[in-house]
């Protein structure tokens, strides 16, 4: 993407949950506004990008009271070598985008076994 | 500027600490120097809110992500609209571990008074991908009017 463009288009961030339960991984971004079709995550190198088009436009008519923001969710986060990268999936309900990412299994308590001699 | 008047700045003005004081106030209320992202101490218990006034009728826009219908509650008395309702936390919420958490959850009110020629009794809402929608048409006299003249 050329500097001019990027300019041109209007990013925010997103506001999220990080969290972990068992041994999995979650992200909660809170983008209201975004369906499944303008959604777009992306996993490049240990960058993980979610990226989230707001489908309400502007309206027709004078604006009376004018809080909510147009444009773009962005955000980007790195991912550790804990995380397996083929095991990301999202889904999307109500304005918020859940991602699932797991660990590792090497990453995993294991037990070892004793061998007796 | 033609002629200016020469100004010593060495001597005491009893004006200044006024004129300073209307740049701080003007500048408080410069809203695009706030931060877009919640501070520490900043609690944006509030969801955003669009009142847009059309031809036909007028939209009232919230942003509500993550909050179910049923969690939820709009009302009009007489000419004042409140949305109203809770943001739940997941029902495993106590084996998350959190490494961030920038969502908050809990109650939050929004109360607005409609002008009076919203028709609150056609009142229609609707609430898709975390953005509440609610339509109210304008009354009949409210409306704009083309009205032909005949010109003898």
């Amino acid at each position: 993407m050329s500097e001019k463009e990027i300019n041109e288009q209007r990013y925010f961030a997103a506001r999220y949950n990080i969290y972990k339960t068992g041994y999995k991984m979650f992200l909660d971004l809170e983008m209201p506004g975004v369906s499944k079709e303008d959604l777009n995550i992306q996993v490049e190198g240990n960058h993980l990008m979610v990226e989230g088009v707001k489908s309400t436009g502007q309206l027709a008519g004078k604006y009376r009271i004018h809080e909510m923001k147009e444009g773009v969710y962005r955000n980007i986060f790195t991912l550790d070598d804990t995380i397996d990268k083929d095991k990301i999936e999202g889904a999307v309900k109500n304005g918020i985008v859940n991602i699932s990412l797991d660990i590792r299994e090497s990453e995993k308590p294991r037990k070892i076994e004793i061998v007796s001699k | 500027m033609a002629i200016v008047k020469w100004k010593n700045k060495d001597l005491y003005d009893p004006w200044n600490g006024l004129r300073t004081l209307q740049d701080e106030i003007n500048e408080l209320f410069d809203i695009d120097r706030a931060p877009s992202t919640p501070g520490l101490f900043d609690r944006n218990l509030a969801p955003s809110l669009d009142v847009i006034e059309g031809d036909q009728n007028f939209t009232v826009r919230c942003e509500l992500p993550g909050i179910e219908l049923k969690d939820m509650e709009v009302t009009v008395i007489s000419n004042v609209l409140t949305i109203k309702g809770e943001k739940k936390s997941g029902s495993d919420e106590k084996h998350r571990s959190f490494f961030k958490k920038e969502c908050w959850t809990g109650t939050f009110q929004r109360t607005i008074s409609l002008p009076d020629s919203a028709d609150t009794g056609k009142i229609g809402a609707e609430l898709k991908d975390g953005i509440l929608t609610i339509t109210l048409p304008k009354k009949e006299e409210a409306k704009p009017r083309q009205i032909s003249v005949k010109i003898q």
